[in-house]
């Protein structure tokens, strides 16, 4: 705030102090300089509203929550009355209205099935064997524990995407006759497209990015505040640089928080969301038979769970584990090279804590339930013949 | 064996220092801050009650309030009986109150005792569902102070000569009413023994350690609260006070009116025509006690309605911005650095560029005085009348020492060279020579 008052009384102080004349025209010299550099930024400003490069940002933000209000919308409906929802909101000391977690169990073909998990899961449950479910050695089916509430996003390795509630995938019976006839597919895959993975999605209005990665290692991210366009445009799952390879999962996160990428053959590589680029680029270096089995954003603190396939398991702290500074790196070996030389190679990784529970996938057909602190204990997960994938879940 | 240290407890800095018969120890009891001998008087009350002083203070209330999330929960404060002709009722008062609050910051606390006498005077404040007495608020400080000596001395404390401003109020009831809750406050600390010394004389005391033959001296010490002014023969047998004086203008007042006088336009002020209660936020800004408790719902909105309205919509965000974004403390702190500076320096920058504020304001020392102007003229008067109660020409005054945080201000060095002699004027330690001098105290044991 500069007044001619002020100016008079700034060039008095000069005429009677000379030493402190180059002082004031310092700070003057300063403060335009700054004032400069932010009117350059105004003009900038005024250029966008005036040719309406603002406005348009503006309208895909509000398509974004639009968006994002439709998904809840999708959640609700059907599932909590307009009276339920204000008497949680009226009385906070009335325990929520539950719905016991869904484990769904999906391959590439698009199937589909679900499975409810009890509320309270019984760690000692007998095993859930379906000798009639088969179970391919190669592209094996791969299991999610979600809420009955949750929605997800198909995404197909073509970039094709499909969003559907989850309450909206019938329930299976678990029975020894079951098989993958039984399975649902709600969204077919098309000609020369697979379904890449189902993705989570009802917390993408507290995201910033999509952080999507391949089977060889590759990633990028994507920011969520475009993801009517990004959906429409097929630009998520797509953008796989070898042949060979596929879009293997999708993750929500923040722009400061770590993504965690664990291989078949051992290794862990942890990077900054903010360093992860936005066009496909490769983040861990893979030996030539290895992919990855995990891919997810960690708590800043707690536990991480590795399972192989011998049920074997490893426990280790997250706040040990370092942060890669650089993409041409192997990442840190979690297996010594005299078990990998043997063979072991883990199926599933994720980030885990005392009072969950742990849903295992057999090649034998078999389905388990764990709770996490019995696995801390014995640290294996027992198995007939080899364990294929785990998911793990909170009760509630 | 049982120690006696020096205290002096001052408006903007404490310190504390001890006499081991061979020389003073100025105790270096705040290890975080530039000078550690001089420790901020600043406190800090966490959520659970625990109390922190000094640069740690600070530091942790940064840390705990920059950026932090604020929740309003409304909280019965009381009750207002309506009675009339043909009616009775009573309503509940309720007070907004942050939930989240992780602690409260308390400065000036020296100001409090200041301001006790009266029945509408300072009892005390509530901090969070405790209520703390003054001497309560002075009694934590001093515990705290007491505290860190000790494990720096590696014994146990048991007495203390405080120091006290010559006056504390022109009220002779008032001004022994701030005595006494000073005293209280610290025989609650743990002092067994307390007893009090002027500040001036004190640093008339230190002062008197490197004469070589009587002067009569006067004693200039100016800090953040008071002025106080002492006229002794020092140096002989002979010793006495011939005069003592003081007045409560100091750094604090200079402080408030260089925000009055430059500031307030930032944040609206003579912009436009405000709402009332609009005004009275703008008004609140210089307060430091205040303006940390404006952070409620209703002042936001009233503050966003005001700016919604267009009038003054940039500064009326800064002052939100001020108020909702825990800068207060740091609006205050860069006010007092470049008072500061400008002891040094003919011009620097009154400079807050945090969370959308920008705050801008060149000041030079040639405004600083316009400013202080009328605070000048009553000092100079003070200074004169204590002389003239001395019996003493100026002339007859051999040495003139100043002390204090604000004697390093040029204007009043300009006018005590003025009145006495530019050679008699003797810088001592500003913040130190009155801690140093209530160790001497403190070694001496008896009465001056």
């Amino acid at each position: 705030m500069i007044t001619p008052e002020k100016i008079e009384e700034w060039i008095k102080e000069a005429e009677q102090r000379p030493s402190s004349g180059p002082l004031i025209i310092q700070f003057i010299a300063n403060r335009l300089r700054e004032l400069a550099g932010r009117n350059e930024e105004l003009l900038a400003e005024n250029i966008a509203l005036l040719t309406g490069k603002r406005v348009e940002e503006y309208q895909q933000r509000i398509n974004h929550l639009e968006y994002q209000v439709e998904l809840l919308k999708r959640q609700l409906k059907g599932e909590l009355s307009e009276a339920d929802l204000h008497s949680l909101t009226a009385t906070p000391g009335k325990p929520a209205l539950l719905q016991p977690p869904s484990l769904l169990l999906y391959n590439a073909l698009g199937q589909v099935l679900r499975f409810e998990i009890p509320l309270s899961p019984n760690p000692s449950t007998p095993w859930f064997k379906f000798p009639s479910l088969i179970i391919p050695e190669i592209e094996p089916p791969r299991l999610l524990a979600a809420p009955a509430t949750e929605e997800l996003l198909l995404v197909f390795t073509s970039g094709r995407a499909a969003t559907l509630p989850l309450s909206s995938l019938p329930l299976t019976a678990p029975g020894p006759a079951l098989d993958w006839s039984q399975a649902t597919t709600p969204d077919e895959p098309r000609a020369v497209e697979q379904l890449a993975c189902l993705v989570p999605i009802s917390r993408l209005a507290l995201a910033d990015v999509f952080l999507q990665t391949s089977r060889r290692g590759y990633a990028k991210k994507i920011n969520t505040s475009l993801a009517p366009s990004i959906l429409a445009n097929h630009f998520i799952g797509t953008g796989i640089r070898l042949p060979a390879d596929r879009t293997f999962a999708i993750a929500l996160g923040q722009k400061d928080d770590r993504l965690a990428l664990v291989s078949a053959e051992g290794y862990l590589q942890l990077l900054e969301v903010a360093s992860l680029p936005t066009a496909i680029e490769e983040v861990i270096r893979l030996g030539i038979s290895d992919h990855l089995v995990a891919a997810f954003v960690p708590p800043a603190q707690g536990a991480l769970l590795l399972a192989t396939q011998t049920g074997k398991l490893i426990h280790r702290t997250l706040e040990g584990l370092e942060t890669a500074v650089s993409f041409w790196t192997k990442g840190q070996a979690l297996l010594s090279p005299a078990r990998r030389e043997q063979g072991v190679r883990f199926v599933a990784a994720a980030p885990t804590a005392e009072g969950d529970y742990a849903a295992a996938l057999h090649l034998d057909g078999g389905l388990t339930l764990h709770a996490v602190k019995d696995l801390f204990g014995s640290g294996v997960i027992p198995t007939r013949s080899e364990l294929v994938d785990v998911a793990i879940f909170s009760p509630q | 064996m049982s120690l006696k240290i020096g205290l002096d407890f001052g408006t903007s800095n404490s310190g504390v220092a001890f006499h081991d018969g061979d020389r003073v120890h100025l105790l270096p009891l705040d290890p975080g801050s530039p000078l550690p001998e001089v420790v901020k008087t600043i406190l800090y009350i966490t959520r659970d009650y625990r109390p922190y002083i000094g640069q740690q203070a600070i530091e942790l209330y940064y840390q705990h309030n920059v950026g932090r999330l604020r929740h309003f929960v409304p909280k019965w404060a009381g009750e207002i009986d309506y009675r009339g002709a043909d009616m009775h009722y009573v309503r509940d008062i309720f007070v907004m109150v942050d939930e989240l609050k992780p602690g409260r910051l308390l400065q000036y606390l020296k100001t409090a005792l200041r301001k006790v006498g009266g029945t509408a005077g300072y009892r005390g404040t509530h901090i969070f569902e405790r209520y703390y007495t003054t001497a309560e608020l002075v009694h934590t400080y001093l515990s705290e102070l007491k505290k860190r000596a000790e494990a720096y001395l590696g014994e146990p404390v048991r007495g203390v000569t405080l120091g006290r401003p010559v006056e504390f109020s022109s009220v002779a009831e008032y001004d022994s009413q701030a005595e006494a809750i000073l005293r209280q406050a610290a025989e609650m600390a743990g002092f067994e023994q307390v007893d009090f010394e002027l500040e001036p004389v004190a640093a008339a005391l230190y002062y008197e350690q490197t004469l070589t033959h009587p002067q009569n001296v006067l004693i200039f010490d100016f800090g953040g609260g008071t002025l106080d002014i002492a006229i002794m023969r020092l140096g002989d047998k002979r010793r006495q006070v011939y005069a003592n004086g003081g007045i409560g203008i100091a750094g604090s007042d200079f402080d408030r009116t260089i925000i009055e006088t430059r500031l307030l336009p930032h944040f609206g002020w003579g912009q436009v025509h405000h709402p009332i209660e609009i005004v009275e936020l703008i008004e609140a800004v210089p307060d430091w006690m205040a303006l940390p408790e404006l952070s409620t719902p209703a002042v936001k909105h009233s503050l966003e309605q005001a700016i919604l309205s267009g009038a003054a919509p940039a500064r009326l965000n800064s002052l939100k911005t001020l108020i909702f974004n825990d800068l207060a403390f740091n609006f205050y702190n860069q006010v007092e650095a470049a008072k500061i500076a400008l002891s040094d320096s003919g011009a620097t920058l009154i400079r807050l560029a945090e969370q959308g504020l920008d705050l801008w304001e060149l000041y030079t020392r040639l405004q600083f005085e316009q400013d202080i102007q009328s605070h000048a003229r009553q000092i100079e008067q003070v200074v004169l009348d204590t002389v003239s109660a001395s019996g003493l020409e100026p002339a007859q005054i051999d040495a003139v020492v100043k002390t204090g945080g604000s004697s390093s201000i040029p204007a009043f060095n300009q006018m005590l060279a003025r009145l006495f002699s530019p050679h008699k004027i003797i810088a001592a330690n500003p913040f130190s020579s009155v801690t140093a001098g209530l160790a001497i105290r403190a070694r001496q044991g008896s009465a001056f």
